[in-house]
């Protein structure tokens, strides 16, 4: 079975994994100066998603002690239940945040379409909005891009883009398009490790071959068409240019030397290996962070409604229902909201994981998680309800994040795109302002 | 744009349209006689804005300008400022809509100051005029006909031309957006490309090459029973304890060099592995009477785990014969369960079993797994001459080209790929180097993007632009062979050869793929996969139902586009297609089997035509409650072609607090609800069409009863969980339709259509197959053209198939925009 081979493969791979080092860190420690060295440390982010909200039964109802999803206390004095108790070991390194939503973000009609807006805020009516604005991340990305090898890791696990009414990625560019999130484990690990293994390196030649060809092609084209279809064709150059300057990027730290040494891992893990999966992909992020492969990643954990692909992941996990299935009849039957709650709670253990793993690692006068920001949040607080997300935002204590607390905020008064500007002015990103934000501040949160 | 049509007041909008188009010509010539001798042309150009400002302008102002003006332009139409240009200023659409609510009566609203008969006639003499002459001299939307394939074109093209399924890998690719107007996907104003959805394309191209490569790779590896030495009478083995009883004894019988299969006798087969491609079963085997062999394939979960997993294949029926014949079965991976596929190393066996009471006798049982051959015979068949070799390498070339790219290869281009090949060749086998050539081939924009014509003169242009045009339209793909020769030959352009290939293509299982997608994009199935029916209320319903569903709705769009019978039939028809688990589901009796089959319907089974179709019923409901305003909105939008207007942001939430409010219906809740002032007026003319449907429940059932579940009211104090009481109360299903007609339940509802409202959804079908064939919008300048075809629809009996050939023959199509 492939969990066996995985456990396996593990320990080689962690083996791998310390061998691989922060590299503008050692050569400025090797200079002399302690503070100049901790300065070079990067600063990462990373925004994860899970779909339909979370189990929230009433405060009358007996399973409300235990699944409710939000914690018990308030402030500093604050404690996980049951399904969130994974997380208690990190309390100090985590806030979790209630009464924050995006304001324009619920007119849809149909609360499933909400991820969409979710990392932009943007205003999505189904069938009525052709394209979505800028995410937060890409804002980030596009600031810092050039300084590592990945500009941004989109993740999700159904992967390409699905559409604007259920969207399969969390990312979306400066046109509001859509980026195809990576879902093969193989894949992202070739993109991480593009330049190592000479194979990577004959594909990097072969898309600059085939990406002149197609140039050559389309400007030739160009020529004797009209105006309108001329600007067709000048879209597809640009789109040409800006393949050709990511794979230049590609090439440039190919040829810069010093790479990050793949380990070795086992990526023939299907999605429907569900925990096995979504580790990976916790596993190939802690990788890249902590090598400075990329800065920012996004993962959709699974995607909104009942039609993805990813609906069933509750079921290979052994809950009878579906995703879709445990967010509607919750409120029926006896134990709905405890089976809703066992999904939360295996979300929960995951996020643990990736939160292990990251304060498991030394580097500069801390650990790797307190220069990176892991946020994790779903766009309904329970089905159909697009107010009140729940949101985790852990880490990042060297980044001015004030941890360890439950903040409520009140719903009518901020916006979480108001957190958004606090997060990328936290990764240095100087934006005053993003998408519907208000200004106010959310100085509890970053110092 | 869809051309509304406010719904109350037909009457006045007919006259006025006619009365203005029987003043029109005697306007004009006065205007020209009176005014500018010397510059005809340019006068009859030219907006005419002084008119505007001393007449039309000054009305504005006061009956007008308070409600869409600087403070509140309400409908997003502001009069102050707007431009007087209707020819060719900014806000043509502004005043589209203006002019239809002002000559439909909508505008100025009934309870506000009213312009006299003299005021009226001046504003609709002017508008009437600048409208003429936008429709004669004003540029049309600035259009291309350049635009990319969409997601699923791609993958029909990608199909078609390298024979191998391709839908995992498209799947990647972004989906297209939808045009708000049409609901159509292929709309070329949103068909976009960004770097990385170029590299994700450049990534399908190169992994659909990298695995036909691994697949040509593969050698073929064959197995076979030794039957002469099979065993009957095996020893228990720990695999078989545990069963009832030994399987093979009694059951398989040795008879010289063969043996007999009675009933339920199965052999087992050992195979090394699960084929990675396509792998084949052969029987040699006869029988005294029809028999039939089930085949299967299967693992044991290990040597001490006796479990066993199989997966059906097929069925092989035994003539009868007293000869031995020889039978095979074709099978593929993709057909398996992924647990099949994804189990690598167990021990994996083919079995055949007797699926009739005819014993059947067999001699051999041959298993062949990898077999590649097909697809490398389509690629370079291996009993070509060496010395063929070359010339088939050019012809493969020059055919991939011309489909490719939906037209003839210039030379510089056979020079060129045929350089690529020469370079491959170098490094990899002969078929390895023709599908690197391919490769490049399917990356340049010249197949990626439709309207290009390269180096053609303008007539092989023009045949073989129409011959993407019709592949794509009709088949979602390239041209075939036969479209291709006819383009070649300059004769797509007669319009006897055209319309025989369109009668050819409709025949064609290709286009079934059209049928799909614009089934789907038209009638917005997609709703029915987003809504999760409560099997709460409704055990009978089953999630698996839901894709017999969509087929039914598919089957009968594809009964009117195909088989030509009146499109009419989609609004009421005598008989449905179903299969046997719908068919149980809608109470209809004697259907059997998967497959669907027309089937007549009574007057009271109440089913036939889209509108009792479970996909709309579904899709337009909340899964628990039916839901008129959803049925009602889909049937204005899809059906009558006359979409009503967003509502307004801020809907106030359900309004507990009237008496009772528990035990109303749902739809009883929602029409409390909008009893406000500002929702009343549109949903007047939402809600009726919506309530006729009230005798089907969400799941798409028809019930004599409204289902309601409320908390009850005497809740014991000891009840740890609100209790809830079932109650059934009398369906309402009597509406008062906007033009007053009153209207009793879903039979009514479609006579009523069917009598007076099929010139509207005539019209609205007619536009969106135009729009689709297009690939765009269908605007104020092509509505002569619309009005013709709808024309010739109604007089040819509301046959899909005759007007999609008068589509192919229009003006527009011929244009390619």
């Amino acid at each position: 079975m492939a969990v066996k081979t995985w456990h396996l493969k593990r320990r080689t791979f962690l083996r791998g994994a310390g061998v691989s080092l922060a590299l503008p860190f050692m050569n400025a420690m090797a200079s002399g100066s302690e503070e100049k060295a901790l300065k070079s440390l990067p600063k990462r982010a990373a925004f994860l998603f899970f779909p339909n909200g979370v189990s929230l039964p009433p405060e009358k109802d007996p399973q409300h002690e235990d699944w409710f999803w939000f914690p018990k206390g308030q402030g500093r004095n604050y404690e996980f239940r049951t399904s969130q108790a994974a997380l208690n070991p990190y309390r100090d390194n985590i806030s979790v945040i209630s009464g924050l939503s995006h304001p324009q973000n619920r007119n849809s009609g149909d609360a499933h379409v909400n991820p969409t807006g979710f990392m932009t805020s943007k205003d999505i009516v189904k069938g009525k909005t052709s394209l979505n604005s800028i995410s937060i991340d890409q804002v980030i990305s596009d600031f810092h891009s050039g300084q590592t090898q990945l500009a941004s890791m989109p993740l999700s696990t159904v992967g390409g883009v699905g559409n604007l009414s259920r969207t399969y990625t969390l990312s979306f560019d400066k046109n509001g398009k859509g980026i195809p999130a990576w879902s093969n484990l193989k894949e992202i690990y070739e993109r991480m490790y593009v330049a190592s293994s000479p194979a990577a390196k004959a594909r990097l030649q072969e898309k600059t071959h085939l990406l002149n060809e197609i140039y050559r092609d389309a400007k030739d084209l160009k020529r004797n068409l009209g105006q309108e279809d001329q600007a067709t064709l000048d879209e597809y150059l640009a789109s040409i240019a800006e393949l050709e300057q990511k794979i230049a990027n590609d090439k440039l730290w190919a040829d810069k030397g010093a790479q990050p040494i793949p380990p070795e891992m086992n990526l023939e893990i299907e999605f429907t290996d569900v925990q096995n999966y979504i580790r990976t992909m916790y596993d190939l992020m802690y990788l890249a962070f902590k090598a400075d492969i990329t800065r920012v990643a996004t993962y959709q954990i699974a995607s909104e409604g009942g039609t993805a692909p990813t609906n069933n992941l509750s079921k290979h996990i052994g809950i009878g229902k579906d995703l879709h299935q445990l967010s509607h009849s919750a409120a029926k039957g006896k134990d709905g909201f405890k089976s809703w709650g066992l999904w939360d709670q295996f979300v929960a253990r995951q996020l643990a994981y990736f939160i292990k793993r990251l304060e498991d690692t030394a580097e500069g006068d801390g650990s790797l998680l307190d220069r990176c920001l892991v946020f994790q949040g779903a766009a309904t607080s329970k089905v159909h309800d697009n107010t009140n997300f729940p949101l985790i935002l852990a880490g990042g204590k060297k980044m001015g994040h004030n941890a360890g607390q439950f903040v409520t905020y009140d719903e009518k008064a901020n916006a979480l795109s108001n957190l958004f500007v606090r997060i990328a002015n936290s990764m240095d990103v100087p934006i005053e302002s993003f998408g519907d934000s208000t200004g106010v501040p959310m100085n509890e949160l970053f110092r | 744009m869809v051309l509304r049509r406010v719904t109350n007041d037909r009457r006045t909008v007919s006259q006025g349209i006619a009365v203005s188009s029987c003043l029109m010509p005697r306007l004009v010539v006065l205007g020209i006689c009176l005014t500018c001798l010397f510059d005809v042309a340019r006068g009859e150009r030219q907006p005419d804005v002084s008119t505007y400002q001393k007449q039309v302008k000054p009305l504005l102002q006061k009956y007008c300008v308070a409600c869409h003006g600087q403070d509140h332009f309400e409908a997003k139409i502001r009069f102050d400022n707007i431009d007087p240009n209707i020819v060719s200023g900014k806000h043509f659409g502004q005043w589209e809509d203006a002019r239809e609510a002002f000559n439909s009566g909508e505008m100025p609203p009934a309870d506000e100051p009213q312009p006299t008969e003299a005021e009226r006639t001046a504003i609709t003499r002017w508008l009437d005029g600048e409208f003429k002459k936008a429709k004669q001299y004003g540029s049309p939307d600035k259009r291309g006909s350049v635009r990319r394939l969409t997601r699923y074109e791609l993958r029909y093209a990608l199909e078609d031309l390298l024979k191998i399924s391709v839908i995992d890998d498209v799947n990647a690719l972004p989906e297209e957006g939808t045009s708000l107007e049409t609901g159509l996907k292929n709309s070329s104003r949103l068909l976009m490309i960004s770097g990385p959805h170029l590299e994700s394309y450049l990534h399908v191209v190169l992994s659909v090459i990298n695995r036909m490569k691994r697949i040509a790779a593969f050698v073929p590896h064959a197995e076979s029973l030794d039957i002469e030495n099979l065993d009957t009478d095996p020893a228990v083995t720990f695999a078989s304890e545990g069963r009832k009883s030994k399987p093979l004894v009694g059951k398989v019988e040795r008879a010289g060099k063969g043996v007999f299969m009675n009933q339920d006798g199965y052999i087992d087969l050992p195979i090394r592995s699960i084929s990675k491609y396509m792998f084949q079963t052969f029987l040699s085997a006869k029988a005294e009477a029809n028999g039939k062999l089930q085949v299967a394939i299967g693992f044991t979960h290990s040597e001490v785990d006796p479990r066993q997993k199989t997966a059906d294949l097929g069925m092989i029926e035994i003539a009868k014969s007293d000869e031995l014949q020889t039978y095979s079965l074709n099978s593929y991976p993709e057909m398996l369960p992924t647990e099949m596929t994804r189990a690598l190393d167990r021990p994996f066996f083919i079995r055949i079993t007797n699926r009739s009471s005819q014993r059947i006798y067999l001699e051999a049982f041959d298993y062949k797994g990898n077999v590649n051959t097909e697809l490398t015979s389509t690629l370079i068949p291996s009993d070509i001459a060496e010395s063929e070799i070359a010339d088939h390498i050019r012809n493969s070339i020059f055919t991939f080209v011309e489909k490719a790219f939906r037209r003839s290869p210039s030379e510089s281009e056979m020079k060129r790929y045929q350089g690529v090949y020469q370079t491959y060749r170098h490094k990899e086998d002969a078929i390895a180097a023709l599908l690197s050539t391919y490769k490049e081939i399917l990356c340049s924009p010249s197949f990626f993007y439709l309207g290009l014509s390269g180096e053609l003169s303008a007539k092989q242009k023009q045949n073989y632009k129409l011959a993407e045009r019709l592949a794509v339209f009709l088949w979602c793909s390239v041209p075939d062979e036969q479209l291709l020769a006819s383009a070649s030959a300059g004769e797509l352009t007669i319009p006897s050869i055209l319309a025989s290939h369109v009668q050819r293509m409709l025949n064609d299982e290709k286009s079934r793929r059209w049928i799909e997608t614009f089934t789907d994009q038209w009638l917005q199935t997609s709703k029915l996969f987003n809504v999760a029916v409560d099997r709460n209320y409704y055990p009978r319903f089953k999630d698996s139902l839901k894709e017999s569903m969509r087929q039914e709705t598919v089957e009968s769009v594809n009964d009117v586009f195909r088989n030509g019978s009146s499109a009419l039939d989609l609004l009421k028809a005598d008989h449905v297609f179903v299969n046997q688990s719908l068919a149980a589901f809608y109470r209809l009796k004697g259907v059997r089997g998967p497959g669907f089959k027309k089937v007549p319907v009574k007057d009271g089974e109440n089913r036939g035509g889209l509108l009792t179709q479970a996909t709309f019923l579904i899709g337009n409901s909340d899964g628990m409650n039916s839901h008129a305003i959803l049925r009602g909105v889909w049937l204005a939008e899809v059906i009558l072609n006359d979409p009503p207007p967003e509502p307004p942001k801020n809907v106030p939430p359900l309004d507990e607090s009237i008496p009772g409010f528990e035990k109303l219906t749902l739809n009883e809740k929602l029409f409390a609800h909008r009893n406000h002032a500002a929702c009343k007026n549109c949903h007047q003319k939402i809600d009726p069409w919506g309530i006729p449907f009230e005798n089907f429940d969400a799941s798409g059932a028809w019930r004599q009863k409204v289902l309601v579940v409320s908390k009850a009211a005497d809740t014991p104090k000891k009840a740890k969980k609100p209790v809830f009481e079932k109650d059934y109360v009398a369906i309402h299903r009597q509406a008062t339709l906007p033009d007053q007609v009153t209207i009793d339940g879903i039979g009514e509802l479609k006579d009523y259509l069917v009598q007076h409202r099929k010139h509207d959804f005539a019209k609205g079908l007619v536009e969106r197959l135009l729009a689709y064939a297009l690939s765009r919008d269908v605007d104020y300048h092509d509505e002569d053209q619309v009005q013709q075809l709808v024309d010739r629809f109604e007089a040819n009996n509301y046959s899909v198939p005759m007007i999609i050939r008068d589509i192919v023959q229009s003006e527009q199509f011929q244009r390619g925009y």
